[in-house]
């Protein structure tokens, strides 16, 4: 099996989240990854998580990746060369672009283009997860409220199937 | 042994002329004198102990007392107060009345003349009191009198010792001093054991036994001396001024071990009360330091169980970014990759596999049908033009196999059961960690309610003190134990020089005879310190036995322990589970009396209540005096202060039954229970009542039918529930079980 993640860590790509959402965001992040605060109110340890969360969220909304230029909307938290993309996700944005894009479709195996394809994802993902955390309840905390929101997703999907 | 007949007193503070004749018929001994408060019951105590010990029997500054009547007017003459006593003996043991085999009357008369003086300095009284005289006569057979040759001091103090006087003419507050003050008063320790030592040793003849045998010592050394004098041997005379200087020196050490063993009982003492102090802020030391115990534990618990559920808390929020979560969240993709690249896969077309088989054909320049492949053949050029075109697409085929074996991998995760039960199973281990938490702080809340209900304050101080007083008795300790030592070989070094002297004084034949006197006294010591110590342990046993077994007759069925206001908090005669007299610690010939609650624990008396000590010293009195058999009058006053109910009618009862003359000075609310009185009836065989005559309605009292206008006391003969024109009360004739004494008025 081809090591995605090697392919992904040899590029300068950077991941991108929403620039309108950083505030809220860096709310639900922990602030330095190896210090992980309460896990109930900052359930995400690193911006990567959200990322990835988001992506799995518009996925299984079935929403369309973010349209326009990416740097008029997005901020770039991170360098995908940093190693960030474990192999299970790299493996899973491969995945991902050869179903969004067709495998026939010459950018299908470019790395460049899945990352971005997986930067819409994620800005179309976002909105929503930020939405669903900030949700005020009182008995509730984020980390309830996400993993919630992750149980509402599975069986979403599940009926759309 | 001693029985009093008639009391006499004239002019004594309220009593103009007062005699009372207590009763001395054994089967009905007690003698009751009913008096109000204010009435003269203490004055009457106080006549009879002046009468028997002078001044020195009368409160505070004697000399400020005064003893004459209050409406006294002053003449050149002055006033003459007069106690009398008279009483019977049977001669049998005290020597200033031996030889007396008959029984015998006698009667001790105290006077005193009180002048007039000019009104000096404010805090000196306006009166003197001058020749006073106290003399013995004795009854002749005849009926007439004669003066006693032994003097009357020197008989009374042979008879009733002044260090005695709470065991015949008993001040019940004073009496309270063998177990350590009354209500509000508080005696270090060792004051208590010498005051009961004392009456220990001298009632059951103990200190006979001492003092025979320090004279008996005396009489040794002094023969030990004489011989080493007669021998004439100059070393001997050196080795005898070195001996006497080590038992100096021993004496010396004895002493301060004796200094010693006083502080270590006071201390000990101390140390009780501050455990009692302790034990009741905090219910025991134990509980105190079980309950911070448990709150370390909780705390402890609570980290742990905090720490287990932040472990729970990370690996549940680990799941949001986990690759099962995502691998069902995008399964739709992971499914459209499958079904578009499976097919490919099947065909051979990823990971390019037909091209390297086919180009393998090239090499080998013959096709699988035996066709030739070569690029002079038209067929080979062909397959090797189709071969150079695949093999560009040949990374990409490749990427794409990778695609689907993660697509087919990703796709185990499809229905999100492994996320769902992880989480599950966090959110289940967070519940119950949820719960323990809970648990956790109730046990706190409850633990902190109860260690803020003890004053930490009140503790620690208490807890400091204990400390400081196990320092200090540790340090006494260690002196004595360095004593001992010390003591010791000083014993060695005296037993060694009297060996000495005695192999030498043996060589001397001039001093056989002083030998021989020192060995048959040195035997006398020890015949007289083995029957000392048999005689007092035995005596020691009974009189233990006798207090437990008389405290417990007055402690028992007792359901109605009240206790005064000031009281509350102390040990009641419930909790008092045996009582008795023991042996100091470290010292046998020194005696205290104990108390012990039912988990033996010693409880000083400051834990006691009045009731319970006023009772625990009546016992040591009564229990004293019957296993010395000493049969003498006991006039107790406020005996029955601070009882109530059963209690009351026990001490009584028991009073009544074990004194051998009991004279009671009582309340008529001492008397007010039906059981009380019936207790009375039986056993009084002669009752009085004192009344304070200027108790008058005007003046807040309620004597109906005062009959004399001065500060006077009268007694009448009426009994425990009887009235008459002298001493009846407002509403006393209509209360049922009172008659009015029929022979009418008493007048004096």
């Amino acid at each position: 099996m081809n090591t995605f993640r090697a392919t992904f860590a040899g590029r300068s790509d950077g991941l991108v989240l929403p620039s309108a959402d950083k505030e809220k965001i860096d709310t639900y992040v922990a602030k330095q990854s190896r210090i992980r605060g309460d896990v109930e109110s900052v359930p995400f340890p690193r911006q990567v998580d959200f990322w990835a969360f988001s992506i799995c969220a518009a996925l299984a909304m079935n929403l369309p990746p973010k349209d326009g230029v990416i740097s008029r909307w997005g901020t770039r938290f991170i360098y995908a060369y940093q190693g960030i993309l474990d192999e299970n996700l790299s493996a899973l944005l491969a995945v991902i672009a050869a179903a969004r894009m067709g495998h026939d479709h010459p950018d299908v195996d470019n790395p460049a283009r899945i990352i971005e394809l997986a930067n819409r994802l994620a800005g179309s993902g976002c909105p929503v997860v930020l939405q669903k955390l900030s949700e005020d309840t009182l008995r509730t905390t984020p980390l309830d409220r996400v993993i919630s929101f992750a149980r509402s997703l599975q069986d979403r999907d599940r009926f759309n199937e | 042994m001693l029985l009093i007949k008639r009391i006499t007193i004239e002019n004594f503070v309220c009593f103009n002329r007062l005699e009372i004749e207590p009763t001395t018929n054994p089967d009905m001994p007690l003698t009751v004198i009913r008096a109000e408060n204010g009435s003269g019951k203490t004055t009457l105590l106080r006549a009879i102990r002046w009468g028997m010990y002078g001044e020195r029997a009368l409160p505070g500054n004697a000399r400020n007392f005064s003893l004459h009547p209050a409406d006294w007017q002053p003449d050149a003459q002055g006033i003459r107060t007069m106690v009398s006593i008279l009483f019977e003996t049977d001669g049998s043991s005290w020597q200033h009345l031996e030889g007396q085999s008959k029984r015998a009357a006698f009667e001790l008369r105290r006077t005193v003349r009180t002048e007039k003086t000019a009104p000096g300095r404010s805090d000196r009284p306006d009166f003197r009191r001058i020749d006073e005289t106290a003399y013995l006569q004795q009854q002749r057979a005849d009926g007439s009198w004669k003066t006693h040759d032994g003097g009357a001091d020197a008989v009374v103090e042979e008879l009733l010792p002044w260090e005695l006087r709470d065991f015949f003419v008993m001040d019940a507050d004073e009496a309270a001093d063998y177990v350590g003050g009354s209500e509000n008063k508080t005696m270090d320790r060792h004051q208590v054991i010498d005051k009961t030592t004392y009456a220990v040793s001298a009632l059951l003849g103990l200190d006979t036994f001492r003092k025979a045998e320090d004279r008996l010592k005396k009489i040794s050394n002094e023969f030990g001396r004489n011989a080493s004098r007669a021998t004439g041997d100059r070393k001997l005379a050196e080795r005898q001024a070195e001996l006497d200087r080590s038992r100096e020196e021993l004496d010396r050490i004895t002493a301060r071990v004796q200094s010693n063993v006083e502080t270590k009982t006071d201390v000990q003492d101390k140390l009780d009360r501050a455990r009692g102090r302790l034990e009741k802020a905090v219910g025991n030391i134990h509980a105190h330091d079980q309950l911070k115990q448990r709150m370390a534990d909780n705390r402890e618990s609570l980290q742990k169980t905090q720490q287990r559920r932040r472990r729970a808390l990370d690996e549940l929020g680990a799941g949001i970014f986990d690759i099962s979560l995502f691998g069902a969240l995008a399964s739709g993709e992971i499914q459209s990759v499958r079904e578009r690249l499976q097919p490919l896969y099947d065909d051979g077309s990823i990971p390019v596999r037909h091209v390297e088989f086919v180009k393998s054909l090239l090499e080998r320049g013959e096709c699988v049908c035996g066709q030739p492949l070569d690029a002079r053949s038209k067929f080979g050029r062909r397959v090797q033009e189709s071969v150079s075109q695949s093999s560009s697409q040949k990374e990409k085929a490749n990427w794409l196999s990778d695609v689907l074996d993660a697509a087919n991998t990703l796709h185990s995760y499809r229905d999100g059961m492994a996320w769902r039960h992880a989480c599950a199973e966090h959110e289940t281990e967070l519940g119950d960690l949820d719960n323990d938490l809970r648990e956790l702080e109730a046990v706190k809340r409850e633990i902190d309610f109860k260690l803020k209900q003890v004053d930490d304050q009140e503790v620690q101080v208490s807890r400091d003190e204990i400390a400081m007083l196990e320092k200090q008795l540790e340090g006494i300790q260690r002196n004595l134990g360095a004593d001992d030592i010390e003591a010791g070989s000083l014993r060695k070094k005296v037993n060694k020089l009297e060996g000495t002297i005695r192999d030498q004084q043996v060589r001397a034949r001039e001093a056989n005879e002083h030998r021989r006197n020192k060995s048959i006294a040195d035997l006398l010591v020890r015949i007289l310190q083995g029957a000392y110590a048999s005689i007092r342990g035995d005596q020691v046993a009974e009189l233990d036995l006798q207090m437990n077994r008389l405290f417990r007759q007055m402690a028992s069925n007792v359901t109605d322990d009240a206790t005064a206001e000031n009281d509350q908090g102390k040990a009641t005669l419930a909790m008092i589970a045996k009582v008795g007299l023991r042996p100091l610690d470290g010292d046998d010939d020194k005696y205290e009396i104990f108390a012990l609650n039912s988990r033996e624990r010693s409880m000083p008396p400051t834990e006691i209540n009045g009731a319970s000590r006023r009772i625990l010293a009546l016992s040591f009195v009564l229990a004293l005096c019957k296993a010395s058999r000493t049969r003498a009058p006991l006039v107790a006053d406020s005996l029955l202060n601070f009882m109530s109910g059963s209690v009351r009618t026990n001490t009584l009862r028991v009073t009544a039954e074990t004194a051998s003359q009991p004279i009671l000075l009582l309340t008529g609310s001492d008397l007010e229970s039906e059981r009380d009185a019936e207790l009375v009836a039986r056993h009084a065989g002669a009752s009085y009542t004192l009344t304070g005559q200027w108790q008058h309605e005007s003046e807040g009292g309620d004597v109906l039918r005062m009959t004399q206008a001065g500060k006077v006391s009268l007694l009448c003969h009426c009994g425990p529930r009887a009235y008459c024109d002298v001493c009846e009360r407002q509403g006393q004739s209509e209360k049922t079980g009172w008659t009015r004494r029929r022979d009418g008025v008493h007048r004096q």
